[in-house]
């Protein structure tokens, strides 16, 4: 029980970080199906960077720039060239599909992955205050590599920055009625715009975690629709950042227990893995059907500035 | 402090071929009450967009108190002291008032410190005599207080020019009384205010001086005392205008419409609509009065089709609503003009053509078998804009280019054009339109009436509906809480009505 609820949390954590990227993002008022593939090319280029440079910290550092300028060309796209946000989305992620093999075939010589980080270069899991001592609860959250605790303080973050500050009420007025910013004298283009960026370089942690902290490599595809997962998240936490957490929890509870339930039979009968991996998303269907109510999302996303 | 002295010298301002302004010229005395009237497209909201520094100026200039200045922005003429109400109000409907108020004035380093802006805008509400609820949401407000916030926000910023832009096209006579009690005060401690509105009654009521407007230049400006509303819709229009004829008394013929104990859920538990009984006969104009959203939309929607699911009846010629599709009521003498033209009434990306068939698309007279023909629309849609004075005469036009008005006459000429028109729902027939096309609209309702069609005509402007009913009701909170006939009414017992006062 208390590895299934310590995995939940790792598997919590790309949606975390994606998640709260895709709430900057689409607060502003624009719409962010590219989550995957900005998670994609920040995986990547985490990957190859810990690799080379044996820095983890380079790697996350290099990653955020990479993250928040891939997410920056959907910026571009949307706000300068006025594209479909859709659409955008849609380029951008399958552009990251594409560009990261090809990559990784010019660089390695093989398309499907990069080469393993050893261990040594990569991220340790850091027992907080000898917390991780506490029995049950200890091993749960306190005795994960950093990235998580970053994670897992995030959403507290982001619910201060943009309920509590001057920014944060622009990002709202952005996404709520644009026209009334702009007559404000602020220009929602430009609040966009930094918000993009910054909910990318956010987002790009996701990826980064996947290929240097959760795995140590970079595989291809390897986001296999957690981007989706992060955008479903902040759909069931109605675009708030706590509320989003608890959805983010909850789907990492989920996938954990999915693989679990891989290798166990229930009632002597084993299930085909297809169908245990299909549980999660069977799961948020019903609730996103049954249990969230009408989620309302921000005024204006998806459509372009007047 | 004194408002400025604001001067337009010789501004012209073309958008594409649309020439908006032309050569206007004309000075907002310091600390004054100034009125801009004109007709829709006359220009009175680009010049004052161009002193707003929404929009810049092709050539010309504007001075405030003698000297010449760039407005780039809302910013610098915020800076300057000149502030606007927009008609469509500038708020996140999501935010309080106390953030909207502050939004662009907000520091941007740091949290925001919640209980000193409260502090701050209660003292700023105190001084000019304001009372809102600081931390609702807009979306609670009504339309009213929405319009003191954007006002509230203009002060916040130290205006003194306010410039309101049709402030009381959404306001009930009320309301409109408070606004103009409020802008007197604001105008007594030394702010201009620029009242710009097609509503003749207020804005000689209101101001001093009077500048019109017509087809983007101005015509003159007159002083506001002693002049009648006649002579100034003269002015505007540019000609004579036609009085309504006067009618002949019918006697009452067949019940077209009945409508008995009709009920419409609404939010929160509370019934939308709520046994509402009336009926229409033959020749006969009934006018609901009524402050928007007591009903009248979900009126709108059962008697046009679109609601089915309602409780009690409602018959169209002994026809019940729902036992037919909203497509069969119009074929069988159902014409609407719905409330929201660029939603329900017209497709704007559509030719003018295709605007003329949409909901009568699958009669033979347009083509077979699906088919429509193009030949058939643009003859059809030449006769309809021959009849009904729609311009620019190009039937392939899209609708997005005409002008609210032409786009409104186009929604008239379908739903008039019909083999017969036994009921027509009118809903907002004239929003947004101009004096000239008012008229126009208003002279071809009683010609269907004079021909035997019933309408119900739901309007939010008081005069339209005393000028053309032969009765009133006046709806609130869903009931029927008044019936009355023009002879009987004022505007002012009208809206101590429509606010829930009862008779």
């Amino acid at each position: 029980m208390i590895e299934l609820l310590a995995s939940s949390i790792r598997l919590a954590t790309p949606l975390l970080f994606a998640s709260m990227g895709g709430l900057l993002c689409e607060r502003a008022g624009v719409a962010t199906i590219c989550l995957e593939g900005v998670m994609l090319t920040a995986a990547w280029t985490a990957a190859v960077v810990n690799y080379y440079t044996h820095n983890a910290w380079l790697a996350v550092t290099v990653a955020l720039w990479v993250g928040a300028l891939t997410m920056g060309m959907h910026a571009f796209l949307t706000i300068t060239a006025r594209a479909d946000q859709i659409i955008s989305g849609v380029v951008v992620n399958f552009l990251a599909a594409g560009i990261t093999p090809l990559l990784t075939n010019a660089l390695f010589g093989a398309p499907t992955n990069t080469p393993s980080i050893p261990l040594s270069d990569r991220f340790h899991s850091i027992e907080l205050w000898g917390l991780s001592e506490v029995p049950g609860l200890g091993k749960i959250l306190f005795a994960h590599p950093p990235l998580i605790y970053l994670a897992l303080a995030l959403p507290f973050a982001v619910h201060f920055a943009v309920y509590r500050t001057g920014l944060g009420l622009r990002l709202l007025a952005s996404g709520d009625g644009p026209e009334a910013l702009r007559t404000a004298g602020v220009s929602p283009g430009r609040v966009r715009y930094v918000a993009l960026l910054a909910g990318g370089a956010i987002a790009s942690l996701g990826g980064t975690f996947l290929s240097i902290s959760h795995t140590s490599q970079f595989t291809r595809d390897m986001t296999a629709g957690r981007g989706f997962i992060a955008l479903t998240a902040l759909i069931f936490g109605k675009w708030r950042p706590v509320p989003t957490f608890f959805a983010c929890l909850f789907f990492g509870f989920a996938d954990a227990v999915q693989i679990q339930l891989q290798s166990t039979t229930v009632f002597g009968i084993q299930f085909p893995v297809q169908f245990i991996q299909a549980l999660p998303y069977l799961v948020t269907l019903v609730v996103l059907v049954g249990f969230i109510g009408k989620a309302i999302p921000p005024l204006s996303i998806g459509k372009r500035l007047g | 402090m004194k408002g400025p002295q604001i001067e337009f010298v010789h501004v012209s301002k073309t958008f594409g071929a649309v020439q908006a302004n032309r050569d206007v010229s004309f000075t907002i005395a310091a600390n004054s009450l100034h009125g801009v009237v004109g007709e829709n497209g006359a220009g009175k909201s680009t010049i004052m967009k161009i002193l707003y520094g929404l929009y810049t100026a092709d050539s010309g200039e504007i001075r405030i108190d003698g000297k010449p200045v760039k407005l780039q922005s809302p910013h610098e003429a915020i800076a300057l002291g000149v502030g606007m109400v927009h008609q469509h109000f500038m708020l996140v409907p999501t935010l309080s008032v106390w953030e909207n108020i502050i939004l662009g004035q907000e520091p941007t380093r740091g949290r925001l410190h919640r209980h000193t802006i409260l502090q701050k805008l209660s003292a700023l509400q105190e001084q000019y005599g304001f009372s809102l609820d600081l931390e609702k949401t807009i979306e609670e407000l009504p339309v009213g207080h929405q319009q003191q916030v954007e006002i509230l926000k203009l002060l916040y910023r130290e205006a003194n020019v306010l410039i309101l832009d049709e402030p009381t096209a959404v306001l009930t006579p009320q309301e409109v009384d408070t606004l103009f009690e409020k802008m007197h005060a604001l105008w007594k401690q030394g702010k201009s205010i620029v009242l710009i509105t097609h509503k003749l009654r207020e804005i000689l009521r209101f101001t001093d001086n009077i500048t019109v407007m017509r087809q983007g230049a101005v015509v003159e400006t007159v002083a506001a005392k002693g002049l009648e509303e006649r002579t100034l819709a003269e002015k505007i229009v540019g000609r004579k205008l036609a009085t309504l004829p006067t009618r002949q008394s019918h006697p009452k013929r067949e019940e077209v419409l009945q409508v008995l104990n009709l009920g419409v859920a609404g939010k929160y538990g509370k019934p939308a609509l709520d046994h509402v009984s009336f009926s229409i006969h033959r020749g006969e104009v009934v006018g609901i009065a009524g402050i928007e959203g007591n009903g009248q939309h979900e009126l709108v929607e059962v008697l046009s089709g679109v609601n089915r699911s309602y409780e009690g009846s409602a018959r169209l010629l002994g026809q019940e609503y729902n036992q037919v599709p909203a497509y069969t009521a119009k074929q069988n003498g159902l014409s609407v003009i719905p409330p929201d033209r660029h939603r329900e009434a017209v497709v704007l990306e559509f030719s003018l053509a295709e605007n003329f068939v949409l909901g009568h698309h699958r009669e033979d007279r347009y083509g077979r078998n699906g088919y429509l023909s193009p030949t058939k629309l643009s003859r059809h849609a030449d006769a309809l804009m021959e009849r009904f004075d729609v311009r620019p005469r190009n039937a392939h036009l899209p609708m997005s280019s005409l002008s609210g008005g032409n786009q409104q006459k186009c929604v008239v000429a379908r739903e008039l054009s019909q083999s017969r028109t036994d009921f027509l729902l009118a809903a907002h027939p004239t929003r947004g339109v101009d004096i000239g096309a008012i008229e126009f609209i208003h002279q071809q309702f009683l010609l269907e009436r004079d021909k035997g069609a019933a309408i119900l005509l739901i309007s939010s402007e008081l005069e339209e509906i005393l000028s053309l009913s032969d009765r009133i009701l006046v709806l609130y909170e869903g009931r029927v809480v008044g019936e009355t006939t023009p002879s009987k009414t004022s505007e002012a017992q009208l809206g101590l009505w429509m606010t829930g006062a009862t008779a």
